[in-house]
């Protein structure tokens, strides 16, 4: 029970520290917040990455085994909440793509999530549909409506939604010409990255057709995603510190980096009120338990 | 209405579809497996009615509510800017043939209001989740206490900061997740999967008819 309710923290007397802990404004926890996050943005503290995760380096490795020229998809699920810690991931996942001579499909679960893939595409190979690769290395097939039931019918025939995001046929592009079966078995990986879960990928590309996944989630999300891993999911990056380890694998330093430090701060913080709360609560309970009053 | 109108036919034709799709899970025949690819596509259909359909509702109701003199001020506008989204997409969609989701327009909105909206919103989660963690997160019971030092392992082991402290946090956050985590949220998952089941058995077999509407 509570200090409140043990009904002795009342009337005027003078409270003690344990008492205050308990009663913390709070006010104060987020003006600690503030600070904590704002100052390492604005000047870094510089905080070494440390070990890199096995689930990061599992995704790095099993790109980095694709031969040039292997489709992979990759699936905008992130909406713009979760962007933050997603989206320079897949810029990085991208990069790498790229730098491996990969061939990149990208569509959009969500219409939300539709302006990251033209992001990707302006911040890693410079432009969208008039880049001399798109419709050869690169296409978007823009949003594709009803998640499981739209990617379903992706996985039958990849050419199924007949037009990219620009209006273009998709039946005339390089990209698709010389894949034998034109649906889910020319793909050597799918990518999922977003703020939900990752179930539905597996079960309409990896169970029916052989698909290995990938992804990247809200750091919140990581739990969802680790009964598939390592079998199905062959890696994937956890919210931003997940990005940030890409961005250095392809060494390719970006935002998740700048990041991190307002993120270690951010959670150093929350333990040590959290720890600060306990101490409270548990001297006050030892002292009501043993008759006293704090 | 009677009642084989109004319940047994709806319940035939439910348990005939599913049936069908189920056949089409267990048995190869091209023939088979394409019509129940046509079936599938229906979904899709359906839910862009149910989008024009919530969209036609929401409209009516908001235009009983002016006329009923409400203060909707806060709703109007957000009901104009959705109509002059929707007006400008299919203007550009039926006279240059561009789609919505790349079209300059609905992706300056996204990029200009819902993007900076949703991440602020998401933002301020992290105050709430530090005032709530400071205040409710108390080692109470042997229960809570395990669930403390998990979060607190967890948390240390996944920002950088945990691993400049002290080394053995990551190779606990990675036991945590790996082992205790993934047990966990398998058994929750096949909970769900199976409970899912028994509801879709349920409802092909007509003993659970929420899905007609109220006061069946």
């Amino acid at each position: 029970m509570g200090m409140r309710g043990a009904g002795w923290a009342v009337g005027s007397e003078a409270k003690s520290i344990y008492e205050r802990l308990q009663e913390l404004d709070p006010r104060y926890v987020y003006l600690l917040v503030i600070i904590v996050i704002s100052l390492p943005l604005l000047r870094p503290v510089g905080i070494p990455l440390g070990t890199m995760s096995s689930e990061t380096l599992g995704l790095y490795k099993y790109i980095d085994s694709l031969p040039p020229g292997s489709v992979i998809l990759m699936i905008a699920d992130q909406s713009p909440a979760a962007a933050a810690e997603c989206q320079p991931g897949m810029l990085a996942i991208f990069q790498h793509a790229v730098n491996r001579g990969l061939r990149v499909m990208f569509f959009a679960a969500r219409t939300d999530a539709v302006p990251f893939i033209s992001d990707a595409f302006k911040k890693v190979i410079g432009s969208e549909a008039d880049h001399p690769d798109y419709g050869k290395r690169y296409v978007n097939l823009g949003f594709i409506p009803q998640y499981e039931v739209g990617l379903t019918a992706l996985a039958a025939n990849l050419l199924y939604t007949t037009r990219d995001a620009y209006g273009k046929e998709l039946k005339d592009m390089e990209f698709f010409s010389d894949l034998p079966n034109k649906n889910a078995r020319d793909l050597k990986l799918a990518i999922y990255y977003g703020a939900s879960a990752v179930d539905w990928v597996v079960r309409q590309l990896t169970d029916p057709y052989g698909v290995p996944v990938g992804g990247g989630v809200a750091a919140v999300l990581a739990s969802r995603i680790y009964p598939y891993y390592p079998d199905k999911v062959v890696g994937f990056l956890t919210g931003l510190k997940g990005s940030a380890e890409y961005e250095v694998l392809v060494k390719r330093p970006g935002e998740a980096v700048a990041g991190m430090d307002a993120q270690s701060l951010g959670h150093l913080a929350i333990v040590i009120m959290v720890i600060l709360g306990n101490i409270g609560y548990a001297v006050s309970r030892r002292r009501v338990q043993g008759g006293k009053r704090p | 209405m009677s009642v084989v109108l109004r319940r047994h036919i709806p319940i035939i034709i439910l348990a005939s579809l599913a049936f069908f799709m189920v056949g089409d899970t267990l048995l190869l025949d091209p023939t088979y497996n394409a019509y129940a690819a046509s079936a599938r596509s229906v979904v899709s259909i359906i839910g862009s009615f149910a989008v024009m359909l919530s969209v036609t509702l929401l409209s009516r109701i908001h235009i009983r509510r002016i006329q009923r003199r409400r203060n909707v001020i806060e709703s109007s506008v957000l009901l104009i800017c959705m109509w002059t989204t929707i007006a400008w997409g299919l203007y550009r969609f039926a006279f240059f043939g561009e789609k919505p989701s790349v079209e300059y327009i609905t992706q300056s909105i996204f990029r200009g209001i819902v993007s900076p909206g949703d991440a602020t919103i998401y933002s301020i989660l992290a105050f709430f989740i530090a005032s709530a963690a400071y205040r409710a997160f108390r080692a109470r019971s042997l229960e809570a206490t395990v669930l403390l030092a998990a979060g607190i392992i967890v948390m240390l082991g996944n920002a950088p900061v945990g691993e400049a402290i002290w080394g053995g946090f990551k190779p606990m956050t990675t036991w945590i997740m790996d082992v205790a985590n993934k047990a966990g949220a398998r058994v929750i998952i096949m909970s769900a999967i199976i409970a899912t089941i028994a509801l879709y058995i349920r409802i092909i077999l007509g003993y659970e008819r929420s899905w007609m509407g109220r006061g069946e």
